[in-house]
């Protein structure tokens, strides 16, 4: 149905569109050409016709005389006795043959050609004709008469017979052959003015046809120019288009291969020429992955499926943004984003192609990525400010310089030449404690931006140690964050001079003394501690955190009661939830206590009320070194088992924001060891642990003054 | 009318879906809560339409489209995943689904979605 709609439609078009007039003159070509066929053929076919008539009428005048010579050769087969049978026969059938001929002539009938066959004869219709006609049968019917007389006469009236006949003859013979001459002549008269006829016909109707040929042509060819003419203007658009568009536009057949038109700045965006007739592994081969141009093509061939819809499937496209590498013509590569869209394209209602266009979204990219980069720095910079105004100004500018000198040493660290794995691996854990420094210091001031910074900085580190062969090219993404922390701290530090200023304080030159810490400091540790890990603790202080003691004395104090609080904090101390059904009150309790023995012998002890050592999986970790086995480990003591969490990497906790992963503790011990001091844990399963410090005390220049201070929070 | 089945593990989607799509089109006639329930709740109910989540328990939504494509090669299937798998996503489509639409939607995304999926179908 559809089928012959479409048929109907298109001869109508044809019929009524541009072609009509084609049309219109091819058909009349045809009829002027049928009509001339048939009036030749008509004509042909009565000059045939008149040319048997002329023939006969020919033969008519030789009969006439044939007619004589017969009677006169009879008439001397008589006088000389010869047989007269051959000439009387020969006059019989002339007679009958004219008479005959002439009939047909006269009224229309048959008469009988020279070869004996019978031929139909129109009666003869020109006025002439039929004048010579009937004069002609006026002097026939008497001498037809009289030769008949002669041939039916028997032997003895023949020659009575013969001379009227003869007499007849000779008076009559002439006109009668005269009039046969004119009838030959009228008939070929008629014959002359018929051909004349059919040669004006064919004439007129072949320049008719030459006519009406140049007209068609004329038509044609101007219809050929005008619709050349109409599809170069397109091509010419659509070049025009193709040249200036911004956006790389081409067409994608089923087996993906490129159109041969496509825009200029498809070339110039990919750096690449000639890619009509090419297929979209040559454009995209070696930019994108395999995988991501396996996955583009099965999306393209979803494209070309009817059933499904292209507007339901827009974000399976897996080319809206893609990263490319583009050689410039310096030979450099430079990074673009491309954004790829894919639409249909269809020819007579089915999908034909897919027009691919390709963006340039790189500024979009960018500018999205920086203004992500500001946001985050922004927040940072309000962070910073936020702890910087919350914290002693003295404290952070400290702090800032401990996170220089850190940086120094780190680096110093990388720049040490390690080649065995177990170099890379000492590497490694000095970084990770000195990163892990820093990562406390910044927890006990609650500057979250360094404790963030410090906690993926050892993740990173992590990974290298993990690793049973460590090379030295995995060091260097190292150098990268450590070049982060020193411009945050930098940043830190400008801002602290900023603020100082804006505030009118003036911050003195800080002599690389250590912030203090008091007991505020330290209780806001433990709170962001316990509320990360969804516990409750409270802080007690007894005794005052000793100043005025020699540096390394200082940072041992530090480290050990940071690692500890720590330590108590994240590992000991249970969830309320786990201590309540214990008949453990839900806060946990850290207590930290200094006392002076004596003069010269300092302890400090960090107690803690939670779960205790749980001794068999401190086992488990310390045989999972590698440097001690399980049975050496049986034989030990809790005491001396305890010592255990000071080996490095020996923790009872993963790694995270509030867990050295085994180093925190043992960089306390590597102090301990230089500094003529002791460390000591004592715990019971179920109801807590204590850390104790004692140390011999050399005071600084500075007086010691111990600060007496009892205090107790819940946090 | 056109009969909906809406599969997905999660409650909270399903009820969504159930809920935003327009009743003057839509029919649902079922909720499935993985592969296996939505072929047993597709032979019984025969819906046209089908909404179908990705990752599922017990059978997963590329084995559940294969499955009620086998059933019935006409089943429109509107595969409502997030986007974090493309590749699935085209397997699914590749599968017999005819459409995708991520997660998260609203309202008029869900219905021009299943309006431009049942285009051409008539109740």
């Amino acid at each position: 149905m559809n089928y012959l709609n479409l048929w109907e439609a298109t001869v109508i078009d044809i019929l009524i569109g541009k072609y009509r007039n084609i049309v219109v003159s091819i058909a009349l070509f045809l009829l002027l050409d049928a009509s001339v066929l048939m009036l030749n053929f008509y004509i042909s076919f009565e000059i045939a016709d008149d040319a048997a008539g002329v023939n006969l009428a020919g033969r008519q005048r030789m009969l006439s005389q044939r007619m004589v010579k017969s009677t006169f050769d009879l008439d001397y087969a008589l006088k000389q006795s010869l047989d007269p049978a051959p000439p009387r026969e020969e006059l019989r059938t002339t007679i009958l043959l004219f008479d005959s001929t002439l009939n047909a002539f006269e009224s229309g009938g048959n008469a009988t050609a020279a070869d004996g066959t019978p031929i139909y004869l129109e009666a003869a219709s020109t006025p002439a004709a039929k004048t010579a006609i009937a004069d002609a049968n006026a002097i026939w019917g008497p001498y037809k008469q009289r030769l008949l007389n002669v041939v039916d006469a028997d032997h003895t009236e023949m020659a009575p017979a013969l001379a009227q006949a003869i007499l007849y003859a000779r008076d009559n013979n002439l006109t009668l052959l005269k009039l046969m001459n004119d009838l030959t002549i009228e008939l070929e008269s008629v014959a002359s003015s018929k051909a004349t006829r059919l040669r004006w016909i064919q004439t007129v109707g072949i320049t008719l046809a030459v006519i009406n040929f140049f007209i068609i042509l004329f038509h044609f060819l101007r219809q050929l120019k005008e619709s050349d003419r109409k599809v170069e203007q397109a091509r010419q658009e659509t070049v025009e288009i193709l040249e200036t568009v911004n956006e790389g536009l081409f067409l994608l057949d089923k087996e993906y291969v490129i159109s041969s038109q496509y825009s200029r700045a498809l070339e110039q965006m990919f750096a690449r020429e000639n890619l009509g007739g090419t297929s979209l592994q040559a454009l995209l081969g070696d930019l994108i992955s395999d995988k991501n141009l396996s996955t583009a093509k099965r999306f393209i061939a979803l494209l070309f499926r009817d059933d499904i819809k292209s507007a339901l499937i827009g974000d399976l496209n897996p080319l809206k943004q893609v990263e490319v590498n583009i050689s410039s013509e310096q030979g450099k590569f430079v990074t673009k984003y491309f954004c790829f869209t894919f639409e249909r394209a269809y020819d007579e209602g089915e999908i034909a192609n897919i027009l691919v266009t390709v963006l340039d979204i790189t500024d979009r990219v960018v500018l999205e990525r920086e203004l992500a980069l500001t946001r985050e720095q922004n927040e940072r910079q309000i962070e910073v400010l936020t702890s910087i105004l919350h914290s002693d100004p003295r404290a952070l500018e400290s702090f800032v310089q401990q996170v220089f000198e850190a940086v120094e040493r780190i680096n110093r660290i990388l720049r040490e030449p390690s080649r065995s794995s177990v170099a890379l691996q000492k590497k490694a854990t000095d970084i990770f404690i000195e990163v892990h420094r820093i990562k406390g210091e910044s927890s006990a001031l609650g500057l979250e931006s360094f404790e963030d910074m410090t906690h993926e900085f050892e993740s990173v580190i992590h990974t290298i140690k993990e690793k049973p062969e460590p090379a030295g090219d995995d060091f260097l993404p190292l150098v990268v964050r450590l070049e982060k922390l020193y411009k945050h701290a930098e940043s830190v530090q400008a801002m602290t001079v900023k603020l100082g200023q804006f505030s009118g304080k003036r911050l003195d030159k800080t002599d690389g003394a250590q912030p203090h810490l008091g007991w505020a400091e330290l209780n806001a540790l433990c709170s962001r501690i316990a509320e990360r890990q969804g516990k409750k603790v409270g802080l007690v202080l007894q005794g005052a955190l000793p100043v005025g003691l020699a540096d390394a004395h200082d940072q041992l104090v530090r480290d050990f009661v940071l690692q500890t609080l720590r330590n108590a904090v994240s590992h000991g101390i249970e969830r309320p939830e786990q201590r309540v059904p214990l008949g453990k009150p839900e806060a946990g309790r850290v207590q930290l206590s200094v006392t002076q023995n004596s003069a010269s012998a300092l302890e400090i002890s960090v107690y803690d009320d939670g779960a205790g050592i749980d001794f068999e999986a401190l086992k488990q970790k310390a045989v999972a070194t590698g440097r001690f086995s399980k049975a050496q480990l049986d034989t030990w003591s809790e005491q001396k088992l305890s010592a255990l969490l000071f080996e490095p990497g020996v923790t009872t906790s993963e790694h995270g924001l509030d867990a050295g992963g085994g180093v925190g503790l043992s960089m306390v011990r590597e102090h301990v060891k230089t500094q003529g001091a002791s460390v000591s844990i004592r715990s019971q399963k179920g109801k807590g642990t204590r850390f104790r410090l004692r140390l011999p005390v050399v005071e600084s220049a500075s007086a010691a003054t111990v600060e007496e201070a009892l205090g107790e929070a819940l946090c | 009318m056109l009969d909906v089945m809406i599969v997905d593990d999660s409650n909270i989607i399903r009820r969504k879906i159930e809920r935003s799509a327009d009743r003057q089109f839509f029919n649902i006639v079922a909720l499935a809560r993985n592969g296996l329930e939505a072929v047993d709740l597709f032979q019984a109910h025969r819906p046209q339409v089908v909404t179908m989540d990705l990752t599922m328990p017990e059978m997963d939504g590329i084995e559940c489209v294969e499955r009620l494509v086998k059933i019935d090669p006409a089943v429109r299937i509107l595969v409502i995943s997030a986007l974090s798998d493309v590749e699935t996503g085209i397997l699914a489509l590749e599968r017999g689904a005819r459409g995708f639409l991520c997660k998260p939607f609203d309202d008029e995304q869900l219905n021009g979605a299943l309006t431009e999926l049942v285009e051409g179908l008539h109740d």
